[in-house]
């Protein structure tokens, strides 16, 4: 049988740091009331003005009207995210791979920084401590498992415990979940708290509610919606751009930069996958080197990664922070995929334009899971791998398709076409040569005689009219271990079957039949 | 996507009728050889245009072989050990997609037969039951594929590997006006549909002197 795909899902235990109202607090002094708009209402304020009854969505005059001494600011998205830097470079202090979500919240994985400064309470103190002298407004942090607990529990300025995510989400309201038509649709149903949401069983939530839905569904339970969307190994999804001479002026990084983003998607497109988290690393003549991880809204495109860099760069090359200003012109950029996902493209029928005959089957096969449980129904997919058996994981309808595409060499990987039948259980065989022997694969690669004949499962031996040259497996193992050593090779019989066998510490077996 | 016929490729599918593989038709394939092969062929054919196909109880099908034959498999559900209640899958999948390839073992009782071949005709679904071995389907196909003979190309006696074969395939069944013959070249060539060169007819050394039909 195929391997199944394995589906340890460990909940990722993460550490959110939250500055609430950035948009508004980054042009604030003292205690002055400022309110922040954008497209003409009012996105963010600050406490001093919320105090006063400025409200998200008001208009500007209905604002001032509030509060007669208010500060309106256009939104500045670019400033948010210089003003946020030196948070982000006092935090890289305590762990290397902080996330910056937005202008405003970072996360990191609590795991290894932990460990490292002795539990969860320390490290909160330590982070604590690297934050306060660059701190202009309250900085709220929490733990939870999950990016979405984690989020909610820096509202809270709580530590959930191991476990307790989806009690501690329970009592939000749905509204949380930042989705304006589910929120409606729940509320009309009767639902009106993520514990309600979470308590409908799964597969009710994706007939009824789609992919999107079925996301909120697992965030409500609390589970990580990214748990999976670990980078593929074995793929390097980076683009790199030197710059002779060196450049010093934003712009100028931001035209190059612009290339090697469009590359970088482009290479994404060939493998289907869209990036989630990217880093941007950016090095000067000096060897001073500044690297930052973003985080997508929903998924990166040319545009949003060439803001990303510009927000990096101006933050860096406008000198917010003066000990780390560069004192030369940045000689490279390089972007890297760290995060990636199935591109919506290739999830046919799950995302974007679904027909009838897809909205048909998705019902129907969610059907039969519910029938025969959920090891019944899968779709297959292709890995990495040598045997025709590794290649193929198949993964249970309903989850989600691994984005890991290994492209190997995988030197010893079987030639196309591929086999049609592949036997669940390889039949033991036995291969003799024109002198009778047992045929056998020596140190040298070839085969100890001409092939002659194939008995499949004791049964009478069939004449080999042609056969290919065996190819190893793996050359390692004819070094390390001699009963290891495996080959497989092509037959094809006197009845016209064409098979794929292997021969490995002496045995043979045929795995394949390519009918 | 076509209210009666499923969408194809001019090979498989045309060799039934004109128009194309009907919905609602109960199709066979046999034969000595090529069974998996011509089945895949046909997922391709059908698959590629947005339908949605299911394999119930056929662990051996290889996906690999699958997609290099054209088949999306992200369209394509697979039910390997469908477990005492095969019939009720089947019946379920008749419901919800476009194609469902069936492997029975053994003789196929009348009655379960003849309800697959009602559920389909009234869904609009083409069902692909392979005929391995000593199977027996108790009801006469709408179509019905058998494949008579084989021979590979590009494996020779210690050299070379599998590259293409070539498959002679016979055509008859209930909706099919005229028994015909064709050889067909799986993988077809690069670019092509599985058409036969020329030259390979000669090629192969046991030719029936079958007439190409295709």
């Amino acid at each position: 049988m195929m391997a199944m795909a394995s589906r340890s899902q460990r909940e990722t235990r993460l550490v959110v740091g939250w500055c609430p109202n950035w948009p508004a607090q980054v042009f604030a002094h003292e205690s002055e009331p400022v309110a922040v708009l954008e497209k003409g209402r009012v996105i963010a304020a600050t406490a001093s003005a919320r105090e006063s009854g400025v409200a998200s969505r008001q208009r500007k005059r209905e604002a001032e009207h509030h509060c007669p001494n208010l500060v309106v600011c256009d939104r500045d998205v670019a400033l948010e995210a210089r003003r946020f830097d030196p948070i982000v470079a006092a935090v890289t202090m305590l762990t290397p791979l902080v996330e910056v979500t937005r202008p405003g919240m970072f996360t990191f994985d609590v795991r290894g920084p932990a460990r490292y400064f002795g539990g969860e309470e320390a490290l909160l103190d330590r982070l604590r401590g690297v934050l306060t002298p660059t701190l202009m407004g309250k900085i709220h942090i929490g733990i939870a498992d999950g990016r979405f607990a984690a989020s909610l529990a820096a509202r809270r300025d709580a530590i959930v415990p191991k476990g307790k995510s989806r009690e501690f989400l329970s009592p939000f309201p749905v509204s949380m979940l930042g989705d304006e038509e589910l929120t409606n649709l729940l509320v009309r149903l009767g639902l009106y708290t993520l514990g309600d949401f979470a308590r409908l069983p799964a597969d009710a939530v994706r007939t009824r509610f789609g992919p999107f839905g079925e996301q909120s569904h697992r965030q409500a339970r609390g589970l990580d919606e990214s748990a999976l969307h670990a980078k593929p190994p074995g793929i390097d999804l980076v683009t790199r751009a030197e710059f002779d001479p060196t450049v010093d002026r934003i712009d100028q990084a931001a035209f190059i930069g612009r290339g090697i983003a469009n590359d970088l998607i482009e290479m994404l497109g060939r493998e289907g996958l869209d990036c989630t988290r990217l880093i941007i690393e950016a090095e000067t003549k000096h060897a001073e080197k500044l690297s930052r991880c973003w985080r997508a809204e929903d998924r990166f495109s040319v545009a949003t990664i060439v803001e990303r860099l510009r927000w990096q760069l101006e933050g860096w090359l406008s000198g917010s922070a003066p000990e780390a200003t560069p004192t030369a012109g940045i000689e490279w950029i390089r972007l890297v995929a760290d995060e990636v996902v199935p591109s919506r493209a290739r999830q046919l029928g799950l995302f974007g334009e679904r027909s009838d005959a897809d909205e048909r089957a998705i019902r129907g096969l969610d059907r039969l899971r519910g029938l025969l449980g959920p090891d019944a129904v899968f779709i297959a997919f292709m890995r990495g791998g040598r045997g025709p058996s590794d290649r193929v994981q198949l993964v249970p309808w309903g989850e989600p398709i691994p984005s890991s595409r290994i492209e190997g060499p995988w030197p010893g990987r079987h030639p196309r076409p591929s086999p049609a039948l592949i036997y669940p259980r390889p039949h033991p065989a036995v291969v003799r040569g024109e002198d009778g022997e047992t045929l056998r694969v020596l140190a040298d690669g070839r085969f100890s005689g001409t092939p002659a004949t194939l008995s499949i499962n004791g049964a009478s031996a069939l004449r080999i009219d042609k056969w290919s040259a065996p190819w190893l497996l793996d050359e390692q193992f004819w070094d390390v271990d001699a009963h290891r050593r495996r080959a497989r090779c092509q037959l094809l019989l006197e009845d016209r079957r064409a098979l794929l066998a292997f021969v490995e510490g002496g045995n043979w077996f045929v795995e394949a039949e390519y009918d | 996507v076509s209210e009666t016929a499923l969408p194809h490729l001019p090979l498989l599918g045309s060799l039934v009728a004109p128009g194309g593989l009907q919905r609602g038709t109960v199709v066979g394939i046999g034969g000595r050889a090529g069974i998996a092969s011509l089945t895949l062929s046909l997922l391709a054919e059908t698959l590629g245009q947005g339908c949605w196909g299911a394999v119930v109880s056929w662990p051996e099908l290889g996906a690999e072989a699958a997609l290099e034959l054209g088949v999306p498999l992200d369209h394509l559900a697979l039910i390997p050990e469908p477990g005492p209640k095969w019939l009720d899958v089947v019946g379920a999948l008749v419901d919800s997609v476009d194609l469902v390839v069936l492997r029975p073992s053994g003789r196929v009782n009348v009655s379960v037969a003849r309800r697959i071949a009602a559920r389909a005709r009234e869904r609009g679904c083409v069902v692909v039951v392979t005929l391995f071995g000593s199977t027996q389907w108790p009801e006469s196909f709408d179509a019905r594929f058998v494949a008579t003979s084989t021979n590979w190309v590009g494996l020779g006696r210690g050299f070379g590997t599998v590259r293409q074969r070539f498959l002679d395939v016979e055509v008859d069944g209930r909706r099919v006006p005229n028994k015909r013959r064709t050889q067909l070249v799986l993988p077809p060539t690069a670019g092509d549909a599985a058409q036969v060169p020329a030259a390979a007819v000669s090629e192969s050394d046991d030719g029936d002197g079958f007439a190409i039909t295709a």
